[in-house]
């Protein structure tokens, strides 16, 4: 039976009413980049210690660099920079599972490092976890505006998200949730190109303008996708700002094809926003696990260090692990 | 997917798109499976000798794979009326069809473990996968009486080829159930390294026993198994790392019993030919075949001709029948689907190409007058001292019904003013070539120029006059998808959806018309361009250097004295070029973008090695240039730099001001000797068109 994911506390802390009463945490990570909007949290979000992660990723230069508490790892996976950032937490005391309120925002923090610092908190024996997520105003150059940079260095699981083999059926199906980044889906859609692929758009969308957007550049990488995957059967929409809304639609469209195909291989490529990179994550680790799904990424060198403008709104998400 | 209707009979443009049935009814070859010409028969796939069979994107590897593997052996075999072993023991071999993007190498590195760790476990992954799909085939091939003889003593076979923990059952369902259990121990160990950093398989097989040892405990197990191979088909090879390719090779090397290898990559995918064996390589021809597909197409144009043709006709026959009506009733070649560029100088086309303009007015006559009256203001020159002189000239060539050859005749004004030829006495010489040839069509020296020189011609005629380049036709269209059946298929794709746009009804009634045609070249040649767009750095460069390339051919086929005609080819010596831009070319080969020409490439002067590559011809749409290869270039050391250097920006510019002033009237930089930008500048100017 799927997991009832409308129980979990979402709530919006900014948006045209101003600033909302926040809990005041232990303990807040945010991933430092060129954007207002996570400066603008990190600002406002009260809490006894505050580290901003560093991602290498973005390129940023020492002079861009805050003068505050960093994270820094270079050359690491997403497993080996969490653990090293959560283990050290641990050892200096600064995050006791059981007591610690911690608070993370996702804005800047990659998709993969995101998923895999979730789960290892689990597995940590963490219950409780305050997360938020920063809307932008607009991105900066609408429909246009680029995402990853440099080459695309691999597509392969998640560290921890990579499921078993022996439990996937033979039919291959992809869930993408659809995103700005068309060379990323490109690249997914191409080495999983045996794959059925599903589209999972963001929709209600962060702006009323997004969802057109994301369309647009969803079409270029139309060739990759393959013509039969743009038909009505092959798409769904959650809520861009919604991680439970978007783990809930993703339990539908899997347990819908599972009613259709007993025999099912399942992936999942997160590549829409944060939030819904984390309900894909969610959806994993209560649900997808269990049928053997694995969560694929695209790996980019590099990530622009501004994507969007301004703050919109920003949510908080209270994920009960 | 089997059961969408699409809209577009050619929508379907990969092989991993379609359904079984659909590779079964979709298949075309060009000769009988067992005849040594076919397609299938090359695939060598009931050979013990290992083969990869390697080829670009879209030239149909998958397809190929596919087809020869067990799940379609077995349609053919039911429709046969065979049982599966005595089809088995017919077709040679079964196929055990595996894609190693399945196996998701990528968690087979990181998380804080070695090199070496990570291969050990790679390896027992794979022996377990690939022992999984043989006992899947297996359990398949046995049936009835035949299982319960023979079962028990094989799965008594299989344990005995583990080095520990040997599964203790008694028939293939359990033993299957068994490797799955082991393979998801596996899963999980690999999985937890992440949290963990600590990896302890527990490897109960070493490399090759259960991948070779199956087969032979199976055709051991009783007298009448025996008669065939098995094919491990491992598709997608690229999808590996080095050392994981390197233990694939390893295989190859170490194949023993009735198995063997068939390897499916992309040309530039094979990282290796090493192997795990003290390192030793592996030898083509001696430990392993290959079978080029693409360049076997090339190679062979009619064969490719006659396979394109079948191909796109069997897809009529199964996504679009309204047409399959049609073609038996009208009894319509395939190609008269597609109309023809105009290319008769006598087609009442060019007429209109021009407007219908008179004679002076036209622009290539007003260009060569303004020409040719501008370098009078600097004094007579080659037999022209006045104004009279050129309206003598201008009125000598014109050809009032006939604008292509009038077109011809300035160009060889051009060509002789190049050559610093008398152009009075040429112009007279010009008339009367032009004359006999409308009178009596002969096939002299007049008709070679017109023939060679034609595509650049038609070209410059269609600029003037604002219109777009046409491509076209079923013959031009195959030639522009050089050997890739996918390439062609995208062609058809967009055409097609250019022509429903534009209310034609494609296959149906009428032609296609040459505008959805040219539309859906463009289109097919921005979808192939956009494709390395997404490469990141590596792809920017081959862009770069591509950009290069042809803006070079494109001011050669818009020039007034083109160096070489419908020049998309180029060679260059293997020493020439800094280790940049010889990376590039490479790269840009290794991606399709260019592509080798056949027949005399690596020619052998006395000491040097020459290439001999042209532009892809999917592209060219893109730059309006020919698709019909004539002439080739070769590149100097500058040239080379200043095409594949992308850093080499502003050579490149002053190579480009080199080539359009070498090409166009005065030719000023024509007859200087060529030394301004290059020490080895090299002089090309074209001989007089009239003394060959």
């Amino acid at each position: 039976m799927a997991h009832d994911y409308g129980l979990y506390l979402r709530e919006e802390i900014f948006g045209a009413r101003g600033w909302q009463a926040t809990n005041s945490y232990d303990l807040f990570l945010s991933a430092f980049n060129l954007g207002e909007r996570t400066v603008e949290l990190y600002a406002h979000v009260n809490a006894t210690e505050k580290i901003w992660l560093i991602h290498e990723e973005y390129g940023l230069s020492g002079a861009e660099l805050p003068n505050a508490q960093m994270f820094e790892l270079a050359g690491a996976d997403e497993a080996i920079y969490c653990k090293a950032l959560i283990d050290g937490l641990l050892a200096n005391g600064k995050l006791d599972v059981s007591r610690t309120r911690l608070c993370i925002d996702i804005t800047g923090i990659l998709r993969p490092h995101l998923m895999f610092i979730t789960l290892y908190l689990k597995r940590l024996g963490l219950r409780v976890l305050d997360m938020i997520y920063a809307e932008p105003r607009h991105y900066a150059l609408k429909e246009k505006t680029p995402f990853s940079t440099g080459s695309i260095l691999e597509v392969r699981p998640v560290r921890g998200f990579e499921g078993a083999s022996s439990m996937r059926g033979g039919e291959d199906f992809l869930v993408i949730g659809m995103g700005y980044d068309d060379r990323l889906l490109a690249a997914v859609a191409e080495n999983k190109d045996k794959a059925e692929k599903h589209q999972v758009f963001g929709l209600p969308s962060l702006r009323a303008d997004m969802y057109q957007e994301s369309v647009l550049r969803s079409r270029r990488a139309a060739d990759e996708l393959g013509d039969p995957n743009f038909s009505e059967t092959h798409r769904s929409f959650a809520p861009a700002n919604d991680p439970f809304g978007t783990a809930s639609v993703l339990s539908e469209i899997i347990e819908q094809r599972l009613a259709r195909h007993r025999s099912t291989s399942f992936m999942l490529c997160p590549l829409g926003t944060k939030a819904q990179a984390l309900g894909f994550a969610l959806y994993h680790m209560l649900e997808g696990d269990l049928l053997g799904a694995r969560i694929v990424f695209p790996f980019s060198e590099g990530y622009s260090a501004k994507t969007g403008t301004g703050l919109a709104r920003a949510w908080l998400y209270r994920v009960e692990l | 997917m089997a059961n969408v209707t699409p809209s577009n009979p050619f929508s379907l443009t990969k092989a991993n798109d379609l359904s079984d049935d659909q590779i079964q009814e979709l298949w075309v070859d060009i000769a009988p499976p067992d005849s040594p010409d076919s397609l299938f028969s090359a695939g060598r796939f009931a050979s013990p000798m290992p083969t990869f069979i390697l080829g670009s994107k879209g030239s149909g590897k998958t397809h190929l794979m596919r087809y020869a593997s067990f799940a379609l052996q077995k349609k053919r075999f039911e429709r046969d009326q065979l049982s599966p072993l005595a089809g088995a023991r017919g077709d040679g071999y079964v196929g055990i069809y595996t894609l190693c993007s399945g196996l998701e190498t990528g968690r087979f590195q990181g998380k804080g473990q070695s090199e070496e760790a990570w291969l050990e476990v790679f390896s027992y992954y794979l022996e377990l996968s690939l022992g999984i799909a043989a006992l899947a085939v297996i359990a398949d091939l046995l049936d009835g009486d035949a299982q319960d003889n023979v079962e028990p003593m094989f799965c008594v076979a299989v344990a005995r080829l583990f080095d520990s923990d040997p599964p203790a059952v008694t028939n293939i369902g359990a033993l299957i159930d068994e490797l799955e259990r082991r393979r998801r121990e596996l899963d999980y160990q690999v999985n937890n390294a992440a949290f963990t950093g600590e990896l302890v398989p527990h490897v109960t097989a070493s490399r090759g026993k259960l991948i070779f040892g199956i087969p032979q405990a199976f055709q051991s197990s009783s007298g009448d198994l025996g008669g065939f191979l098995f094919a491990y088909q491992l598709d997608e090879l690229e999808n590996l790392t080095e050392a994981q390719q390197k233990h694939v090779n390893t295989l190859v090397r170490d194949r023993r019993g009735p198995s063997t290898l068939k390897i499916g990559a992309r040309q530039f995918g094979i990282k290796t030919h090493a192997t795990m064996s003290a390192g030793e390589e592996n030898i083509r021809d001696s430990e392993f075949e290959e079978l080029r597909l693409d360049l076997r197409f090339r190679r062979n144009e009619k064969t490719y001709r006659d396979l394109v043709a079948l191909l796109v006709d069997r897809r009529l026959q199964n996504f679009w029948p309204q047409s399959t009506t049609g073609i038996a009733g009208r009894h319509r070649r395939l190609a008269d689907w597609f109309e023809e560029p105009k290319r008769d100088p006598f087609d009442p086309f060019f007429m209109k190409l021009v407007k219908g303009a008179p004679s002076h007015n036209r622009p290539h006559m007003v260009h060569l007058r303004d020409q040719l009256t501008n370098r009078l203001s600097r004094g007579g020159f080659d037999g022209v001292r006045n104004g009279d002189d050129v309206q003598a000239i201008m009125n000598a060539i014109a050809v009032p019904d006939f604008p292509l050859l009038e077109k011809l005749n300035t160009f060889l004004m051009f060509n002789a003013w190049a050559n610093g030829l008398n152009l009075a006495e040429m112009a007279t010489s010009v008339r009367s070539d032009s004359e006999a040839f409308v009178s009596n069509k002969s096939s002299g020296r007049y008709r070679q120029k017109l023939d060679h020189y034609k595509s650049d011609l038609i070209a410059q005629m269609f600029r003037d006059a604002a219109f777009r380049n046409n491509y076209g036709g079923l013959d031009e269209f195959t030639r522009m998808s050089e050997g890739q059946p996918r390439a062609l298929i995208t062609l058809l794709k967009q055409t097609f959806d250019w022509a429903t746009f534009q209310g034609e009804r494609p296959f149906e009634a009428g032609s296609i018309s040459l505008d959805a045609e040219s539309k859906g070249a463009l289109a097919a040649a921005d979808w192939f361009y956009n494709n390395m767009r997404k490469a990141g750095g590596e792809g920017q460069a081959i862009l770069i250097a591509i950009d290069r390339l042809a803006e070079l051919f494109r001011i050669n086929r818009f020039a007034d004295n083109p160096i070489e005609c419908s020049l998309i080819g180029f060679s260059v010596s293997a020493r020439v070029g800094s280790d940049i831009s010889q990376r590039n070319l490479r790269l840009a080969l290794d991606h399709s973008f260019l592509v080798e020409i056949l027949g005399g490439q690596s020619e052998r002067n006395s000491e040097q090695v020459t290439g001999k590559f042209q532009l892809n011809r999917m592209l060219v749409p893109k730059w309006g240039l020919a698709t019909g290869r004539r002439g080739i270039k070769p590149l100097n050391e500058t040239e080379m730099n200043a095409i594949f250097d992308p850093e080499m920006g502003e050579t490149f510019e002053k190579v480009k001001a080199d080539w359009w002033s070498r090409m166009n009237a005065p030719f000023d930089r024509a007859r200087r000797s060529a030394k301004d930008y290059a020490n080895s500048g090299d002089s090309h100017n074209q001989d007089d068109l009239f003394s060959d």
